[in-house]
């Protein structure tokens, strides 16, 4: 059984629809990619998933639930956790205070699982103190990730996590993506590097105009020259 | 009765005059004006001012400027149905709120919403509060109360009323088949385009700034206008009718009652705002009292926004949809 | 996004810029040092204007509108209080060196919990429905300005028009060198304010809840997707600007020498209140006292050379001065 199954979904923003019947799913310890041209709806696939946007139509199942009725708080506690593409962090928060609304939804002490994110994170243990809007790119990145990662999600949702990162960043951060799923976090991302993203996914989608146009495992997808051409053709 | 029944059309017939401003501002554009007494004031005060008698001089008054045009003008022709007067008392009022709304325009017009908001209520105080301390100007708590008649020697005192009501309905319908015509040219089309989605307009090339200035300068002179008319009325002024609920709120009331964008919410708001506030005081004792009206409306709108978003005026299109379609019906089973 | 066209870019004119406003900030610390006594005076009713501004803040940074009913919520306080300390409570004035007694001690608590109480109600039945329907804002800023007249109309029918007092006795002003006098009232009413920020200041930052507040006013959409329920957060929110409305009006009225009340009272406040809540950055509880107390000082100040009933143009003059040079308030962020 998936741990993930969309089936069918419609979603957009007010009267204008975005996504038209999207199917995509993720097996528990999977690292799936979406790729696509900008504007394409990915961002939106993944607020539908995560409930910020409400699917108009269509079937969503996470871990044996049926979740596209609730809103994003209810769906938040069973797992899913999300870190959107931009303003992914409180800004006049600190550190520690991100990483406590993170884990808002826990009802034990949340020191434990604080020490852990910045032993994952030293970068951040450093500036614990300081506020979330006073991070560099790279270090904004982490610090969304890590309060991401406080509820000790079964699904993480990265939307773009490298975007705007030195290639240098980029490596670290694809390096974290894999040692996060290696504790047995199923991954599902959205990201601009596609050759490097895929390398390193189970699986992925090519979204295009709000519809799947492909979907393959990781490296097929990769070595696809299809992909290349209807991916880089509209950049 | 009937006299009642008159004083109520004209003063509806003014409150139409200031909803409509407004509704080229909110209803058509999108900005957001609680100062609208502001511009209401400087109207009224600068068609006074200008029509005004000098100040007495047992000394019981302070202001020091007055055109005294009716006075100045007379043995001028009648023009058309109006006084040369009036009407110029009538392009002061627009001149002095056009100039003023220019200003505050070009400072306040790129606020987002709620600032503008804020802008234009520190304004519309501000104006008040000179009016109310410059007695040299407004004459104080006092006001203005020289103010001629329209028609003076013409038309007799006890029929004032009457004649004012024609007057009043005469500039409103122009003010109302002017903006009717706006709306529906490619200028009108701009405003409801940025009303819409302002970003869409911009990138499509509209000057989304001129275009929203234009129509705040716009509105603003259609309020002016409904403060000259507003003195004409009376024939007296003070700064107490120009407070942010006698002079604002209560428009903004008839606005969202009517439903704002749409072309006959001015005259159907004001009907009804004005029929509650006014007509309560015929009804018994506690309710009469000034302070129920301030709750009803208050209530009132708070009611049409929550459950009838887009004012009255739909409702009562459907009626009359209804009604037509019945009579249709009607016909159509009587030709069977 | 606040004058846009005209944020100062070129590295010259920013310099010009910051010395103009360190100009205008000496200026007015000189100009308020040569008038202490209206300087000390405005910071009392910078406390006040604190207490309101601060509700306006708070509600603004989780729903992103300015309520205009916060005025006619203070002036609710005041005449709840008044209800309390005529009809209800013993009769007592001229507790210790103020001029009220210790029932005001009593009403100011229930006023505060009868306004938050209003102010959750009127969420639930008014804004929560416009919200859910999506709303635009102005529409929101409508139905407050609604609800700000029901409110005024509510205490007028009640209570009626002309002024009102609560129960008070005269006292002996303290008198300080440089010609300083402070009214004992005056003491009470900052010491009140500042009790309550600082309390308003642990909940914000030692609180789950009131960091959550924080977190909701930051990134909503992050914050629901961190699993916090923002509509509670909300009713939090509301509950708390009320409490603070309430105590705001109850203050106004000791403010006032002959402890006063009217009806239009609160909503004569409201351009002063925005003022500050702009001045301070919109949306930054901090800010909102900072730019209280410069409101106040200002308006006291002013005094000194306009006349009184002047002082709202003054702080909408001062506003719009600390506008053109900071577009996002003193303590607005820059992002
Ligand atoms: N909050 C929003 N409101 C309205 N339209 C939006 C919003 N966010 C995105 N869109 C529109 O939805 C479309 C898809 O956006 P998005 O899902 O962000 O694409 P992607 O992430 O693939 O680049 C775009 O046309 C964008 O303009
Ligand atoms: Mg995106």
């Amino acid at each position: 059984m998936p741990l993930l199954d969309a089936a069918g979904i419609r979603a957009g923003y007010g009267d204008t629809e975005i996504i038209h019947g999207v199917d995509m799913r993720v097996d528990a310890g999977e690292v799936v990619t979406i790729i696509g041209p900008n504007g394409s709806g990915k961002s939106t696939m993944m607020k539908a998933i995560v409930g910020i946007v409400q699917a108009s139509s269509g079937e969503i199942w996470f871990d044996g639930r049926r979740i596209d009725g609730l809103g994003a708080d209810r769906r938040i506690p069973l797992g899913l956790c999300y870190v959107p593409q931009t303003d992914n962090v409180f800004p006049t928060l600190t550190i520690t205070e991100n990483l406590e609304m993170g884990g808002f939804l826990r009802s034990d002490r949340l020191d434990g699982r604080i020490r852990e994110m910045f032993e994952l994170f030293p970068d951040l243990a450093g500036k614990r103190n300081a506020k979330a809007g006073s991070l560099s790119g790279g270090q904004r990145q982490m610090m969304a990730v890590a309060r991401a990662l406080m509820l000790e999600p079964k699904l993480l949702l990265l939307d773009e996590p490298t975007a705007g990162l030195s290639p240098l960043l980029m490596e670290t951060v694809f390096g974290m993506v894999r040692d996060i799923n290696a504790t047995g976090v199923a991954i599902l991302m959205v990201e601009h590097n596609a050759k490097k993203a895929l390398a390193i996914s189970h699986r992925g989608y090519v979204l295009a105009v709000g519809e799947v146009r492909m979907e393959n495992t990781g490296p097929e997808l990769a070595n696809d020259p299809q992909v290349g051409r209807l991916y880089l053709g509209s950049e | 009765m009937l006299e009642f029944l008159t004083a109520f059309a004209i003063l509806i017939g003014i409150y139409s005059v200031f909803t409509l401003g407004l509704n080229v501002h909110w209803g058509y554009t999108g900005l957001f004006n609680i100062g609208v007494a502001g511009f209401f004031a400087l109207g009224a005060y600068a068609a006074s001012l200008l029509t005004i008698r000098p100040p007495s001089s047992d000394q019981v008054d302070d202001y020091l400027y007055a055109g005294d045009l009716a006075n100045r003008l007379e043995g001028l022709p009648v023009i058309g149905a109006l006084d040369v007067w009036f009407v110029a008392a009538l392009m002061a009022a627009s001149l002095v709120t056009a100039a003023v709304a220019l200003v505050v325009g070009t400072i306040t017009i790129r606020l987002r919403g709620d600032y503008l908001a804020i802008a234009t209520l520190g304004i519309a105080e501000s104006v008040r509060l000179v009016f109310l301390n410059e007695r040299w100007l407004g004459n104080g708590s006092k006001g203005l109360y020289t103010i001629p008649r329209v028609f003076d020697g013409i038309v007799p005192a006890q029929d004032y009323d009457r004649v004012y009501l024609v007057v009043v309905l005469v500039v409103f319908a122009a003010l109302f088949l002017g903006i009717r015509a706006l709306v529906h040219s490619p200028w009108g089309r701009v405003l409801r385009a940025i009303r819409e989605d302002e970003v869409t307009a911009e990138a499509s090339g509209k000057h989304v700034f001129r275009f929203k200035l234009q129509a705040f300068v716009l509105g603003a002179v259609i309020m002016g206008i409904g403060g000259a008319l507003y003195a004409f009325n009376l024939r007296a002024i003070s700064p107490s009718a120009f407070t942010p609920l006698l002079g604002t709120f209560i428009i903004w009331a008839m606005l969202v009652v009517g439903g704002s964008g749409r072309l006959y919410a001015p005259i159907v708001g004001a009907f009804i705002v004005w029929g509650i506030w006014s007509g309560s005081q015929f009804l018994p004792d506690p309710l009469s009292s000034p302070n129920v009206r301030y709750f009803s409306v208050g209530v009132l709108v708070v009611l049409v926004l929550v459950y009838a978003p887009d004012g009255v005026t739909p409702l009562l299109s459907r009626v009359r949809e209804r009604w037509t379609a019945r009579r249709r019906l009607r016909r159509a089973v009587a030709e069977e | 996004m606040f004058f846009t066209a005209r944020t100062m870019s070129s590295p010259a004119a920013a310099r010009v810029s910051r010395v103009v406003q360190s100009t205008l900030a000496i200026v007015f610390v000189v100009v308020a040092l040569s008038h202490i006594g209206l300087a000390v005076n405005g910071i009392f009713l910078g406390s006040i204007l604190a207490m309101g501004a601060v509700g306006i803040t708070l509600v603004f940074g989780v729903m992103r509108f300015a309520n205009i009913a916060h005025g006619d919520m203070m002036t609710l306080g005041a005449y709840v209080a008044f209800f309390l300390l005529v009809s209800v409570l013993p009769e007592h004035t001229g507790l210790g060196p103020f001029t009220f007694g210790f029932p005001l001690l009593i009403a100011m608590p229930v006023s505060m919990a009868a306004v938050a109480a209003l102010a959750v109600g009127m969420d639930v039945f008014v804004f929560r429905r416009l919200r859910l329907r999506r709303a635009n804002i102005v529409t929101i800023e409508i139905a407050s300005l609604g609800i700000a007249i029901a409110v005024r109309g509510f205490v007028q029918m009640v209570w009626g028009t002309p002024v009102r007092y609560f129960p008070n006795e005269g006292r002996a002003h303290f008198s300080l060198p440089a010609d300083i006098s402070i009214a004992p009232n005056h003491l009470f009413v900052s010491g009140a304010a500042l009790a309550l920020a600082i309390a308003l200041h642990l909940l914000l930052t030692r609180t789950k809840q009131g960091k959550a507040m924080r977190a909701t006013s930051d990134n909503p959409d992050l914050a629901r997707a961190s699993g916090i329920n923002t509509e509670r957060v909300l009713l939090w929110t509301w509950g708390i600007a009320g409490a603070l409305a309430g105590a705001a009006g109850v203050l106004l009225v000791i403010f006032n020498a002959t402890a006063q009340l009217k009806p239009t009272m609160g909503f004569q406040l409201l351009v002063p209140l925005f003022a500050a809540v702009v001045v301070g950055g919109i949306g930054n509880p901090y800010g909102a006292f900072i730019g209280a107390m410069l409101i106040g000082i200002s308006m006291e100040v002013s005094t000194a050379w306009a006349l009184p009933t002047y002082k709202p143009a003054i702080a909408f003059t001062v506003m719009v001065i600390v506008l053109l040079f900071r577009p996002r308030g003193i303590l607005g962020s820059k992002g």
